[in-house]
């Protein structure tokens, strides 16, 4: 599911509100692990706290795609945010499921793709 | 007199001729001729029946040591190898060969049962043309670790003592860090994950590189389930400060994965082309851009199963061709112009990406042939393929 904006920055504002509305639940649960450079992340080995590895910063960075730009909606598979709106307060998108083809990302270009018919290199070792 | 002929020592002050081997020997036996060797072994044994033939001669002293299951490049605790000591005929005489195993690469008498370095003797028995040496390994999970089962000595109850030097060397434990690795990322190793509720915001590097991979971006974040990480076309990690392969004209890359669903899902991307290099897709090719600037579709013979299973793949790179391994067997290879990825083309998973990873390797270098094997069958015994790899596969059971 995607939130499909008109502006870079109305995505921007979207954007923070939706972290605004993760980090509030996270914080309702677990504060530890609220900082203010980001969620900090568990050693899934361990289950501690890595102060020192990479922290979530954000939940969707915009996606600019031909005119518009556009977020993934949060839709994060855990108990803590059953039956929470983490788009709560979010305005002027709107909501497709699809969008009109494949995610092109920002440093895309079309691939430069060369067909190499080898019939006679395999080996069976 | 001839004084230390054969070191060409001069005598009475003048230079000697010297002689050649035939006529020094005459000199000290003048009356009779030098014997043939055959004839000399008949001095030895009066009872001309019961002397060898030159070939029994050469060769009822061969032993011979096979390894039955192969090498457990895993950490896999604890770990049977059974040798097995094989007398190259089958003898009316006895032979008692003594063995040991000894350290070559970080071994340790810690690592077997027992605390210490099996050894002993083995006898063959009169007709007898095997024996069977069971070593167990209880440690040597950290690190890669290779030991040589050895034949120190043997003897015939007939002849006495004889000599063999032959051994062989196993490899066990996490062998990549036999190599030079760049990247080694290890999903088994979940002390290596750091994650929000099972999203991955970093992968760290074993290689000692320090080249972690990271996403910051939730909705970016691949996810992790049983010793699998799972990144799709917006979910993905990346190393953007500095370079993974510099310096270097060449490279390797190894992984072992599989394609979840039936679409076009690449591994990831470590070339200059911004669309991600590709696995299998419906007709059973490969493309591929690994430290190229180009997308080389490479047709697979034989054709590769698409979605593919979980497999070995390997890629290497010389700097001027691409070549493609699928479960130890080459599938393709092409010319090609190698190309050092930029920062912001060091990605696992992303663009067009639907790949579920469980171990990925990555070389400043194309290994050889045996090392290539041995990564193979390190991969394999850690991941419950062996059964996937060739016949005649050296780490194949």
């Amino acid at each position: 599911m995607y939130l499909i904006f008109d502006t870079l920055d109305a995505t921007q504002v979207a954007q923070a509100q939706i972290d605004s509305n993760i980090v509030a639940v996270i914080a309702a649960n677990e504060p530890e692990i609220v900082s203010d450079r980001g969620i900090i992340p568990r050693n899934l080995g361990t289950g501690q706290l890595d102060y020192e590895a990479q922290r979530t910063t954000t939940w969707c960075e915009p996606i600019q795609y031909g005119d518009i730009w556009y977020l993934i909606k949060p839709d994060i598979n855990h108990p803590y945010f059953e039956g929470i709106d983490l788009c709560d307060g979010v305005v002027g998108c709107v909501e497709a499921m699809e969008l009109p083809e494949i995610i092109v990302e920002e440093d895309a270009i079309a691939p430069e793709i060369i067909d190499v018919e080898v019939t006679e290199e395999t080996t069976n070792e | 007199m001839y004084s230390l002929p054969f070191f060409g020592v001069t005598g009475g002050g003048q230079n000697l001729p010297i002689p050649t081997l035939y006529e020094y020997l005459e000199t000290l036996n003048p009356p009779t001729a030098v014997p043939t060797i055959y004839e000399y072994l008949e001095t030895l044994t009066p009872d001309e029946s019961i002397i060898p033939s030159i070939y029994e001669y050469f060769n009822f002293t061969s032993l011979a040591i096979n390894i039955n299951n192969p090498n457990k490049a895993s950490s896999a605790n604890p770990v049977d190898y059974v040798f097995t000591i094989s007398r190259s005929t089958p003898r009316s005489v006895t032979t008692t060969v003594n063995y040991q195993i000894v350290n070559v690469f970080n071994t340790l008498e810690s690592d077997f049962v027992g605390g210490m370095f099996p050894s002993g003797n083995l006898v063959f028995a009169s007709g007898e043309t095997t024996k069977t040496v069971t070593a167990t390994i209880i440690g040597g999970a950290a690190l890669g670790k290779r030991f040589a089962f050895r034949l120190l000595n043997a003897s015939d109850s007939d002849s006495g003592l004889i000599t063999t030097g032959d051994q062989i060397e196993v490899s066990y434990g996490e062998v990549p860090y036999f190599f030079n690795t760049v990247l080694w990322l290890d999903a088994s190793d979940i002390n290596t994950i750091t994650a929000t509720n099972n999203l991955i915001s970093q992968w760290r590097d074993k290689s000692g590189k320090e080249n972690d991979l990271v996403q910051a971006t939730g909705s970016s974040q691949p996810t992790y389930s049983n010793n699998r990480v799972s990144f799709t076309s917006s979910r993905f990690l990346q190393i953007t400060s500095k370079q993974v392969f510099a310096n270097t004209t060449s490279g390797s890359v190894f992984f072992v994965g599989r394609q979840p669903t039936s679409s076009n899902g690449g591994w990831g991307r470590f070339g200059n082309n911004t669309t991600a290099t590709l696995t299998p897709n419906s007709s059973g090719n490969f493309r591929e851009s690994f430290l190229t600037n180009t997308v080389y579709t490479l047709t697979s013979i034989p054709t590769v199963p698409w979605p593919m299973p979980n497999s070995i793949v390997s890629f290497s790179n010389n700097g001027s061709q691409l070549s493609l391994w699928r479960n130890g067997v080459q599938v393709s290879s092409t010319s090609m112009t190698y190309s050092i990825p930029g920062t912001t083309h060091q990605r696992i998973g992303g663009n067009t990406a639907d790949f579920d990873h469980q171990e990925i390797l990555m070389f400043p270098y194309v290994l050889s042939e045996s090392d290539r094997r041995l990564m193979e069958g390190y991969l394999a015994n850690k991941w419950g393929l062996t059964a996937s790899l060739p016949a005649g596969h050296p780490y194949k059971p």
